[in-house]
């Protein structure tokens, strides 16, 4: 009975109450999306590197002359850096987890295969590394000293033996086995001498993240020793004693040989924080547009609900003449809001779906989980609802003789 | 007239003030928001030389053999072609280039070497971008080639080593080579840097030039993207690429007229047996290509998406309150009907309200955007933050949005508004 003087009530303001249920469609089709990629990034923002990160500082080094025996330069640097105090361990590498400009390539089980089986990150690693990278090995063994070869930047031929990560070696090998088969990154086969339990890939230049995210896991670790003008060290302090290892390290190498540049010093939280900086500005920004939108549509509801109550004076009064309490006043409203902003959501469910798959289409953007939107249809029935609160409170609170008296 | 009904319609502003505030704020939070991210996303999807990209091109050649490439023909050219096509000299312009991180050697040796970035170029490439000279000139045609050692230096480190003074004929020592200042580039600074893409978008520029022929003469290595490993006689084939070229081609039969001549080349190189396919040459425009390299990060479009979403929102929002707001008048528009006011007249003067009402919404959401940008200048990756300044374009259309679309989201209340009968509301 009620419900029927509600919906006959509405009628008369057609118009009107179209429009707010569409700003609410709207509202939740918008809120919907952006939860769903906040959702996405934050998760992204959060996915363990798989090292030690608390000790982990780098730096690149870069030779001004590279001249003479490299080789023995380096071997040298990484003397002076392994017995640097504050340091537990360093070695030369290729590129570093998160940190943009690595290296990668296919990966076959087959030589010459013509479609990679993986896409994954390689490192250039040698014996100190694991300790260095504090990652965990779970099935095999790590280099050994004597398995370190000098290996230089460019296409691969295929090292002899390689340390997987677990990621990796379950998509190439789904049932299993992957210790001690064979893998080709090159012409020659390598074998899997261990798997470690997850070290995620460097970043690269001009890949973007959609790609990146599809192999983030899968890492090659390659045994050798980089030969190059130019390359990184990572080193790994005692703990707490990052800040001071790094400055002391570097320092100690520049005494050691000064025809070099040193430069891209970076901490991991520093390169976490830089990776993932578009994310985290992507995420605010969603949020603050998502807070002011609900804001907005609250106050529309307010400013809206609030017309009416002035509309309706009269005949709320008689209602409450005849007996009508202030409690099924506030139902009224609160039942009339529910009707629109139902209505308002369940176009929004439509919309938001519509507009995920429209922009997997156009954006690449992954499929949005139904509970985002069942997420956002709620925060909008329970925004409409507080945001009707008030001005129904006065429209309960119209005295009964007043409005007779006004007719 | 106009001025009565402006009056007017501040008066009526004035009268329910709770509601007017709550749709100002509401559509210039929207304004703020969208102009906010627009502006952003305008400078970023830009073309730097709008009056000069549609004379630019990038010639590819496809050296990899044929099979599953999904990533469309490679950029960068091999040393040997990129060779061939300069000197073939279809066109009066070209360019080859490649980016190069020096280390700048101090005259005292108690300090340490400074990291400079550059590009190896011939000296086209200033015709080419328009490049501003503030001193001096590109190097002259014989330097181009005989291997000089000479410079053109960025503003930035003419600043930093000179003091921003005339430095013509100075030095730099730049990685042990002694190089001679022969030009300084005034401020320069496209956005996005059209011309390197491939390496950091939206850097600074870059801090020096030297000629391409010198460059390769000291073996100085291409830093960022390339295929090549680190052996030099590698790099000085035909195999491995890491050398983008541009052309200019001033019309369009020009344009046709090189590209007949590519795909001549890659038949030739064919012929020759260099490969036993017919590898796929293109000879793309600037802006085409600023298009293909999707230089506007995802992020970026998405946040645009929302933000003109948002905007809708704030602008349903408004519509609503203003239907209250206009309706709630009807005895007073009944009166005014009744005293001889047309639907034409009442229609109007709700405009100019809604008119009111977004001008308001326009200084407000001015405001909000200035906060947006430096809001956003602090959350982006430094190279990028620099890309959003306000400009007086994006006043311009800021103000003219509000304005506009407040008037539009008006016309449906004020029609409705004005409707009202004069006789049925004055029998009460």
């Amino acid at each position: 009975m009620e419900l029927l003087s509600i919906v006959t009530g509405l009628r008369r303001h057609k118009a009107t109450s179209a429009l707010i249920a569409l700003q609410v469609a709207l509202t939740l089709c918008i809120v919907s999306n952006a939860l769903f990629v906040v959702h996405d990034r934050l998760v992204r923002i959060d996915r363990p590197s798989g090292i030690d990160e608390a000790d982990f500082a780098m730096f690149r080094n870069e030779w001004l002359a590279p001249e003479g025996d490299l080789k023995a330069r380096i071997q040298g640097d990484l003397a002076v850096l392994r017995s640097a105090p504050g340091v537990a361990d360093a070695y030369a590498t290729n590129g570093a987890p998160l940190y943009l400009g690595g290296g990668s390539g296919g990966v076959g089980l087959k030589p010459d295969q013509e479609t990679p089986s993986a896409n994954a990150g390689e490192y250039i690693v040698d014996d100190h590394a694991m300790k260095t990278l504090g990652i965990r090995l779970t099935e095999g063994r790590w280099f050994t000293a004597g398995e370190i070869e000098e290996r230089h930047n460019g296409p691969e031929e295929g090292p002899p033996i390689v340390i997987i990560t677990r990621a990796l070696a379950t998509k190439l090998f789904p049932a299993g086995q992957a210790l001690g088969s064979s893998i080709y990154v090159g012409k020659n086969p390598s074998t899997i001498i261990g798997i470690v339990e997850r070290l995620v890939t460097p970043l690269f230049y001009g890949v973007p993240a959609q790609v990146t995210d599809s192999f983030f896991e899968n890492s090659i670790l390659i045994p050798g020793l980089l030969v190059e003008n130019s390359y990184l060290y990572v080193i790994r302090a005692m703990p707490g004693q990052r800040d001071s290892a790094l400055l002391t390290s570097q320092q100690l190498l520049t005494q050691h040989d000064r025809a070099r540049g040193i430069d891209l010093v970076h901490t991991f939280p520093a390169i976490r924080a830089e990776s993932y900086k578009t994310d985290r500005s992507l995420a605010s920004l969603l949020s603050l547009v998502c807070a002011m939108l609900l804001l907005v549509t609250g106050l529309g509801i307010v400013g809206l609900a609030s017309y009416w109550v002035g509309l309706r004076r009269s005949p709320i009064g008689i209602r409450r003449a005849l007996g009508a309490r202030r409690i099924d006043i506030v139902r009224y409203f609160q039942i009339e809001n529910v009707l629109i902003v139902g209505c308002g959501a369940a176009v929004g469910l439509a919309l938001a779906v519509a507009a995920n798959l429209w922009m997997v289409q156009k954006l690449a953007l992954p499929r949005m989980g139904a509970r985002y939107v069942i997420a956002g249809a709620a925060i909008v029935l329970i925004l409409g609802q507080l945001a009707v609160l008030w001005p129904a409170r006065r429209a309960a609170s119209i005295p009964p003789a007043r409005a007779t008296r006004a007719l | 007239m106009f001025i009565f009904y402006l009056k007017s319609a501040t008066h009526s502003l004035l009268r329910n003030r709770v509601l007017t505030a709550l749709i100002i704020v509401a559509i210039a939070f929207g304004i703020g928001a969208s102009m906010t991210v627009f502006s952003i996303f305008r400078t970023m999807s830009g073309d730097p030389i709008p009056w000069k990209s549609a004379q630019l091109f990038v010639p590819r050649i496809d050296t990899r053999p044929p099979g599953k490439h999904q990533d469309g023909i490679p950029d960068l050219l091999s040393y040997q072609d990129a060779m061939e096509l300069r000197h073939a000299k279809i066109v009066a312009h070209q360019t080859p280039l490649y980016t190069l991180a020096l280390h700048l050697m101090p005259e005292d040796i108690n300090l340490l070497p400074q990291h400079v970035v550059g590009v190896a170029v011939d000296r086209d490439f200033f015709h080419l971008f328009d490049v501003p000279f503030r001193y001096g000139s590109p190097w002259a045609v014989e330097n181009g080639d005989d291997g000089s050692n000479v410079v053109v230096i960025g503003k930035r480190l003419n600043d930093r080593l000179f003091g921003g003074k005339d430095s013509l004929g100075q030095s730099l020592n730049l990685d042990g080579t002694k190089y001679r200042v022969v030009g300084v580039i005034k401020n320069w600074d496209p956005q996005p840097r059209l011309y390197n893409l491939l390496n950091a978008p939206y850097g600074d520029s870059e801090d020096f030039f030297i000629p391409f022929s010198t460059a390769v003469e000291h073996k100085i290595a291409p830093r960022g993207a390339t295929s090549c490993s680190e052996a030099w006689s590698e790099r000085l084939g035909a195999v491995c690429t890491w050398i983008l070229v541009w052309v200019e081609a001033t019309t369009p039969s020009d344009a046709q007229h090189y590209r007949d001549f590519l795909a001549d080349y890659a038949m030739e190189q064919q012929r020759l047996g260099r490969f036993s396919w017919l590898p796929s040459a293109s000879l793309s425009n600037a802006r085409d290509w600023l298009e293909e390299k999707h230089i506007v990060p995802t992020e970026t479009r998405l946040s645009l998406i929302l933000a003109f979403g948002f905007l809708t929102v704030c602008l349903v929002n408004g519509v609503v309150l203003m239907m209250a707001k206009f309706l709630s008048r009807d005895r007073e528009t009944a009166i005014r009907r009744a005293l001889g006011a047309t639907r034409t007249i009442v229609f109007s003067q709700f405009l100019v309200e809604a008119g009111v009402i977004g001008a308001l919404a326009g200084v407000l959401g001015l405001g909000l955007t200035a906060v947006g940008l430096a809001f956003e200048r602090s959350l982006l990756p430094k190279e990028m933050a620099r890309v959003t300044a306000l400009s007086p374009a994006v006043i311009g259309m800021t103000f003219g949005l509000a304005v506009f679309a407040t008037v539009c989201a008006g016309l449906y209340p004020s029609w409705r508004g004005s409707i009202v009968e004069p006789a049925v509301q004055s029998k009460t």
